[in-house]
């Protein structure tokens, strides 16, 4: 057997998450003369959603792949890639999918894009609650900055060489406890910060839809923020934060507010003719996909930055590419961006809208029973809890030398509408 | 190359009873009828029957494959020649890549980035494994392409490439080979059809079903290669075809997401791409439909 045989790309869709590997040694340069037939019958197709290894009977069906949307070979520094193993190869190819859906851009066929903010400076919002603020003093680094700082590490210590590629497989738990960490002590801290961290997500996102929303009170891009907002609220219901989103409007708009929220805005957030459990949208990734990302994160998804980019690019990006999160510079920004993935996964693993609804007509017909928010509370640390395990299987379960990572990090800027050769 | 002598020859090698001669005849006959859209008693043509010329693509591309067709651009479904810079990696210039090189001086048709590689399918969903949309062509925008009765990839692979390469001039003989393997849409595909059916046992006294004949025609990664010399647009689509297996799939993923036993991140994206893609293709006209069964005609 060759000193050099391996997993390699015979070819791949990046942005798809198709590829064709083979069991071979690096035989697609010009120099190593012609592909070589040893592979035939070890060559396999991997694809999504499960991104298992289907055999086939020849390596023409990936070659010819290339004769469309597939590049051939896989090369960095120089060298054509060898995965130790097929399932590196199979957890390389499901990253950089992950990872290109930071690149998915707003639908301009089937729905309107989000309406840019003005060029002028946008209307000043107050602060944000008080637990959300005490979280960004108490935190130097990020809530999963210590993982972060670990699989980087990994990544680092990783030797260079491309032809066999060396990886480091995490354990199942690691995104979620660290590599070596309590489990304990690691739910307590979720109990502990991760409800501010939920509630600076959720903030997050109802600040830039409100800061759209005075700059743009009538017209066809109100009718389209208008449209979002509904989305928004229903996944804070279907969380368990439509309370704290109606408390915090309610303290941003008050007598002493000078800012003037469009009706349409005010009725939804806080009338009592529009409820987000009555909204028709049951699609938690649907809602996820028009939330708009505050423009301070906006580059952690693509290079050059794209201004119309949702939550749901961010979850994708960060879950195929965590160490994008190094584009931030504060550890306000970092915070920020770790929120909002967190109020994604929540509301992906939250099972419903309903039991938000009944604690709001508790609190709206029983008069002896004003505290709806502790209810709420109560009912999202489990939803939290459950999220946080979600996330942490999404996340890399390998680390690949930081060359490659660089790939994968990429794999969001790639286009095939305007990549004309 | 007279693809119809070679079928003659075939049916003489299979060396078939007066009777199970009659039979052969028919399926042949009934073959060339399903690939025009016949009914077996009439020449008339349903419509939307018929073999096609597709393109298997990823739904990831079909936002940005409408967008292109809404800004007339010049190919809005792109070839591997428009897309050299669609990749991850290092850049890797064309000739240091010999496979395509090889193979492509070695086809009938000239020039090589001109050419948009197709499949021929009857009632398929494609060829799975280049995408999860199958975009269907519409009949009147063939053009008597030429036609391959395989991957043209197979030229380099087991066996042809050991029978070439023991020739003195291998590049021509590679050529030949090729020229061997292609025809032309309009006077070979019944014939091409009909080899490949013929290539596996085939019932002596039964007639085909139009489903056996689709599944001979397109099976998994085993196909007829289209060599189409231009690109299209939406609405050159006839209707974009998606596997029933995949559907069910995606049924599946937003079944798991409303019960609150959330899918992976990788799943719940594939869906999130195909049903956008599938509004896109709707609002442009373009209907995707599910293949349940290999002899639907509409």
């Amino acid at each position: 057997m060759s000193e050099s045989l391996a997993w390699r790309i015979d070819s791949i869709d990046a942005r798809a998450g198709l590829a064709f590997g083979s069991c071979r040694d690096a035989d697609l340069r010009a120099a190593a003369g012609f592909p070589s037939l040893s592979a035939d019958g070890l060559a396999v197709a991997v694809s999504p959603p499960a991104f298992e290894a289907r055999s086939l009977s020849s390596r023409a069906t990936g070659l010819s792949a290339t004769r469309g949307s597939f590049q051939m070979g896989l090369f960095v520094r120089g060298q054509e890639v060898g995965f130790r193993s097929l399932e590196d190869l199979c957890e390389f190819v499901r990253r950089v999918y992950l990872r290109g859906g930071a690149g998915d851009g707003p639908d301009a066929a089937s729905g309107q894009p989000m309406p840019p903010m003005p060029p002028s400076e946008p209307p000043e919002m107050p602060p944000l609650p008080e637990a959300v603020m005490l979280l960004e003093e108490s935190h130097s680094g990020t809530f999963f900055g210590e993982n972060l700082a670990d699989f980087r590490r990994f990544s680092n210590e990783l030797s260079p060489d491309m032809d066999i590629v060396q990886t480091r497989w995490l354990h199942s738990d690691s995104w979620l406890i660290g590599e070596s960490g309590d489990p304990g002590r690691r739910k307590a801290d979720l109990l502990k910060d991760g409800n501010s961290l939920l509630e600076m997500g959720c903030l997050g996102v109802f600040y830039e839809i409100s800061c759209k929303a005075l700059s743009y009170p009538t017209g066809e891009s109100a009718i389209v923020i208008c449209n979002y907002l509904e989305h928004f609220l229903a996944a804070c219901a279907r969380v368990g934060l439509y309370d704290r989103v109606r408390a915090y409007f309610h303290a941003v708009s008050g007598k002493s507010s000078d800012l003037e929220f469009p009706a349409w805005f005010s009725e939804r957030v806080w009338g009592d003719d529009w409820w987000p459990w009555t909204h028709p949208y049951q699609d938690p990734v649907e809602d996820l996909s028009v939330m708009p990302l505050p423009k301070e994160i906006a580059h952690i998804c693509t290079a050059p930055v794209a201004e119309d980019r949702s939550v749901w690019n961010l979850l994708m990006g960060i879950a195929g590419a965590p160490g994008c999160i190094d584009r931030l510079a504060s550890s306000r920004s970092r915070l920020l961006a770790e929120g909002l993935i967190l109020f994604a996964a929540t509301c992906l693993t939250s099972p419903s809208y309903v039991p938000d609804s009944v604690a709001v007509n508790l609190a709206r017909t029983a008069k002896g029973y004003p505290n709806w928010g502790e209810l709420n509370y109560n009912r999202r640390m489990p939803n939290l809890v459950r999220a946080w395990d979600w996330l942490s299987q999404q996340l890399p379960a390998a680390a690949f030398p930081s060359a490659l990572e660089n790939v994968i990090l990429g794999a969001s800027d790639l286009a095939y509408a305007s990549d004309q050769g | 190359v007279n693809w119809k002598d070679r079928v003659t020859s075939r049916i003489s090698e299979l060396n078939p009873s007066e009777q199970n001669r009659t039979f052969l005849w028919a399926n042949v006959e009934a073959i060339g009828r399903i690939l025009l859209g016949q009914g077996p008693d009439s020449d008339a043509v349903i419509e939307p029957a018929g073999a096609r010329i597709v393109y298997n693509i990823s739904s990831a591309h079909i936002a940005s494959f409408i967008k292109l067709s809404q800004s007339d651009d010049v190919a809005p479904y792109k070839n591997g020649y428009d897309l050299k810079k669609y990749r991850i990696g290092d850049e890797v210039a064309p000739q240091d890549l010999p496979a395509r090189v090889i193979v492509d001086q070695s086809l009938p048709e000239v020039p090589p980035e001109s050419i948009y590689f197709g499949a021929v399918e009857l009632n398929g969903p494609g060829i799975r494994f280049y995408g999860d949309f199958c975009l269907v062509l519409k009949c009147r925008n063939n053009s008597n392409p030429t036609i391959l009765d395989r991957n043209s990839y197979d030229l380099i692979r087991s066996p042809f490439r050991e029978q070439i390469e023991q020739e003195c001039d291998p590049d021509g003989a590679r050529k030949a080979k090729a020229k061997e393997i292609s025809g032309g849409w309009n006077g070979d595909l019944p014939h091409i059809a009909t080899l490949k059916t013929l290539a596996s046992p085939v019932p002596s006294e039964r007639r085909l079903t139009t489903g056996r004949v689709s599944e001979s025609i397109l099976h998994d990664e085993d196909y007829i290669e289209v060599l189409r010399k231009s690109s299209f647009n939406v609405w050159d689509l006839q209707e974009v075809r998606v596997s029933a297996s995949d559907a069910a799939y995606e049924n599946n993923i937003a079944e798991r997401l409303h019960t609150g036993r959330c899918p992976s991140a990788a799943a719940l994206q594939w869906r999130h791409r195909r049903r956008r893609a599938e509004f896109s293709l709707h609002v442009c006209g373009v209907e995707t439909r599910i293949v349940t069964t290999p002899g639907r005609v509409r």
